[in-house]
């Protein structure tokens, strides 16, 4: 069931003893969620997102940011019907001294360097498209009455994560602790449906 | 604007105790500390020039993640390895293999053999200078960088990270237990990412 912003924010609110937002704005309070979504779905991809990325003959390496702008955390590479093999720099250069310059009319596998570039390797002799997944970057809540993207089991980890923030703003720090504490679990504990 | 978002959570998470100088200062060795840790990635393309061996390093590179001459992913070594290939190995021409950092000025690599042909002209017809453009004998360097911002949704953890770097340390605002507990936050995120 779709949650709106408005009602989680509400919640937070008076979990935080806070229920009038004397101290906490809703605005600031929606800010946060908007953050806190977008990094727990980072951390956790229970949204996903595919993309076509079009790719040039004789080049191996994109920005992922200009590139695949919804993209938080790639999951998964498919060239036509093929998914491919998640390597790493190291591991293609260890199996291929030339990989630079490899080319072939299929992609067999795919590496990400830091946050920033993506690897297909080997090159193709012509243009193509490949279908990026990725954890989707579920940007600004434009106001409370947006629906939550991530699904209802991820909402209490962002429940969490932005009381234990509201509670640090206000040096409540005691309280703050034992947030931290509940949010260590629920994260060891969380499983993506 | 990454570094404006995150200065201003940084102000409203800390009741705008924080110092805005010293934001700026953790905030640019948050930056670097993530970028030591291969988060924010790019490639670089430098010409060659026939009988140089010797190439500066772009100001902005932290590390050098793998360099490729041409088709040939090049290896790094210390000088004490290149002697046991060449004997005089910075006297040897032909076709770079290797590149050292040891016993160079600081920002500076030696290709060795040193290169016998020049780099082709850096004009891209196509615009894909990592494509079909790509200059025959130039240098690809993909390295971490210093960088002003980061992708947006890693905001409020960069946010974090600066506040513990802000409220632990000796100031009229330092306040250990806070910082502390934002510090965790972001350690409990980190893995994740």
């Amino acid at each position: 069931m779709a949650t709106p912003a408005g009602l989680l924010i509400t919640d937070i609110l008076q979990h935080v003893r806070d229920p009038q937002g004397s101290a906490h704005s809703r605005s600031l309070v929606l800010t946060l969620l908007s953050h806190v979504q977008r990094l727990v779905n980072g951390m956790f991809s229970s949204v996903i997102v595919e993309e076509s990325l079009s790719v040039e003959q004789r080049k191996l390496l994109y920005s992922i940011e200009a590139e695949l702008p919804n993209s938080l955390k790639i999951k998964s590479v498919r060239h036509r019907s093929l998914e491919l093999f998640e390597s790493s720099l190291n591991e293609v250069g260890g199996f291929d001294s030339v990989w630079p310059r490899t080319m072939s009319a299929q992609f067999s596998a795919y590496a990400t360097i830091g946050r920033d570039l993506l690897l297909l390797y080997p090159m193709l002799p012509f243009d193509s498209t490949v279908t990026v997944v990725s954890a989707k970057d579920t940007g600004t809540i434009p106001q409370e009455s947006t629906n939550m993207e991530v699904p209802d089991h991820s909402l209490n980890i962002i429940r969490t994560m932005t009381e234990l923030i509201l509670l640090l703003r206000l040096r409540e720090l005691p309280r703050a602790q034992e947030k931290l504490a509940a949010l260590q679990k629920q994260m060891q504990d969380f499983v993506d449906v | 604007m990454s570094k404006t978002t995150v200065v201003q959570l940084v102000d409203d998470l800390s009741l705008d105790q924080n110092d805005t100088i010293t934001t700026d200062k953790y905030y640019a060795e948050v930056m670097d500390e993530l970028a030591q840790k291969d988060w924010f990635t790019s490639v670089e393309l430098l010409e060659t020039t026939k009988g140089t061996s010797l190439y500066t390093i772009p100001n902005d590179t932290i590390k050098m993640l793998a360099m490729f001459y041409d088709t040939t992913s090049l290896s790094r070594e210390t000088p004490k390895k290149l002697m046991t290939v060449f004997n005089d190995w910075r006297a040897a021409k032909g076709q770079p293999i290797a590149y050292t950092v040891v016993e160079e000025t600081t920002k500076q690599f030696t290709l060795c053999p040193e290169p016998v042909v020049s780099s082709k002209d850096f004009s891209f017809l196509f615009g894909t200078p990592l494509g079909r453009d790509f200059p025959a004998y130039a240098v690809g360097m993909i390295q971490t960088e210093r960088r002003q911002d980061a992708q947006a949704w890693l905001d409020l953890f960069i946010a974090l990270r600066v506040i513990f770097k802000e409220f632990s340390y000796e100031s009229d605002h330092q306040d250990v237990q806070f910082a502390t507990i934002c510090g965790q936050l972001a350690d409990v995120m980190e893995p994740l990412l």
